[in-house]
């Protein structure tokens, strides 16, 4: 199915969220153009598999469909698409790890962590695969955190705000994602 | 500073992360997912399309109740006619009864309460029993009225008898027994006459009291007697002969004298 162009469009998310809540099918199309590869990168990395991927991808987008009467544009679209992604996440992670998703993890691996790698080191010796098998070994909250920052480009209030976590615990979060990989990096090369 | 700024940040990690090959959604995941939304939109857009239809058409609402309410009325209307008819037949009677003031037996005479038709087998039923009822009505008024005749009738005849009794002295001279049979004669014809003339008359109800009159007549007091017990028993509310209902009534004893009978009455025992 062809996908629409999501530049061919001068309105914004909010206002094709807008229009999609009043019965507007193109505004869905044009909304799922614009965050499609985003939200599907997020997710296929954020659980380590295509498949829980696709599962996660398309329950957020049902979710959306579903939820389009109670959107009141008070946020913006992408941060209420990444809430819903980050509700899924969670749900996920506690159906499949049983994980307790909780900040109390990242007291001890603060710990861990004492010597970051420097830059170059870590751009000149890692690979694609080698990075993408680095994030399945962080800790879900680390990782969510980092991809949040990547991939979507999201500041510290704002992931704070998605993820429900404070300021500081996310600033943490993001600086062992960063020196784990690195280290992951490293050893794998 | 920013909050961006506050944040870790690894240039070459971020690099490395934009380099790694785009995973992309499966065409199927896509067209699911856009087909879901169109589902969801389907059911408003045609909602939009009918119920404006019905919004802007009063008239076509009105015409259907207009519609049911006829059905309705038309469905209860063969019942609902016979039992007005019926309950207009039996309050004139009622007056009219009260005011003759026949005996209380016919006064009293009220159609039976009616049951509610429940099916149209109950609905014909019921229908059937108010005909008989309404006929039954019907035959007492004529009986009704054959009664006020009769009565006329007899008072005509009794006029007559006594005129001939009263007749001066020639004619008082005149044998008493062609007299007698003249005006026993007379007796016979009158009231019959004047019966025959309402057209509500039981034929077999006036034949029968010829009969008796015949019977009478020729001096078959005892045959008489008799048909008139079985006439009274069998039609004891029809209006009958004054005279007959006289001769019987008195004691058997007393019937032969005639000193205080009625003028036919005495005719009738001079006969025999």
């Amino acid at each position: 199915m062809p996908m629409a162009d999501h530049d061919s469009d001068p309105r914004d998310d909010e206002t094709l969220m807008q229009a999609w809540r009043d019965g507007e099918l193109a505004a869905f199309r044009l909304l799922y153009a614009r965050h499609r590869l985003r939200l599907y990168r997020f997710l296929v990395h954020e659980t380590g598999n295509n498949a829980a991927g696709d599962e996660l991808f398309q329950e957020v987008w049902l979710s959306v469909i579903q939820q389009r009467a109670g959107y009141q544009p008070w946020a913006r679209f992408s941060t209420w698409l990444l809430e819903t992604a980050h509700r899924r996440l969670v749900d996920w992670h506690r159906r499949e790890h049983r994980h307790r998703w909780n900040s109390d993890l990242d007291a001890a691996h603060e710990l861990v962590d004492q010597c970051p790698l420097p830059d170059a080191t870590v751009a000149n010796r890692q690979s694609g695969q080698q990075l993408r098998d680095c994030l399945r070994t962080l800790p879900p909250e680390q990782r969510e955190a980092f991809l949040l920052k990547e991939e979507h480009e999201l500041g510290l209030a704002e992931i704070a705000r998605l993820t429900g976590a404070a300021a500081e615990t996310v600033k943490s979060r993001v600086r062992y994602a960063i020196s784990k990989l690195r280290s992951c990096m490293e050893a794998l090369a | 500073m920013t909050e961006e700024h506050v944040l870790p940040h690894d240039e070459a990690l971020s690099r490395q992360y934009r380099a790694l090959a785009e995973e992309t959604p499966s065409p199927a995941l896509d067209a699911a997912i856009l087909a879901a939304a169109e589902r969801a939109t389907a059911p408003r857009r045609a909602s939009r399309r009918w119920w404006p239809a019905w919004r802007i058409s009063p008239q076509w609402t009105t015409a259907c109740a207009t519609l049911l309410l006829g059905g309705f009325v038309y469905t209860l209307w063969p019942s609902a006619q016979p039992e007005r008819s019926i309950t207009a037949d039996t309050h004139k009677p009622a007056a009219h009864e009260q005011s003759d003031a026949t005996p209380p037996r016919i006064a009293q005479w009220q159609p039976a309460p009616l049951p509610a038709p429940t099916s149209a087998r109950a609905q014909q039923a019921a229908r059937h029993r108010e005909e008989a009822q309404r006929l039954a009505k019907a035959e007492h008024q004529a009986f009704d009225a054959a009664r006020v005749a009769a009565r006329e009738a007899e008072e005509l005849a009794s006029e007559k008898v006594s005129k001939q009794l009263a007749l001066p002295a020639p004619a008082a001279a005149a044998p008493a027994a062609s007299v007698m049979a003249r005006s026993s004669e007379a007796e016979l014809s009158a009231p019959l006459a004047d019966m025959a003339s309402s057209p509500q008359i039981d034929e077999r109800l006036q034949r029968e009291i010829r009969q008796i009159r015949q019977l009478l007549a020729v001096g078959r007091n005892a045959e008489a007697e008799h048909a008139w017990r079985r006439l009274t028993a069998v039609h004891p509310r029809h209006a009958l002969p004054e005279d007959l209902r006289a001769r019987w009534a008195a004691p058997p004893a007393a019937a032969g004298i005639g000193a205080s009978q009625p003028a036919a009455a005495s005719s009738a025992s001079s006969i025999e």
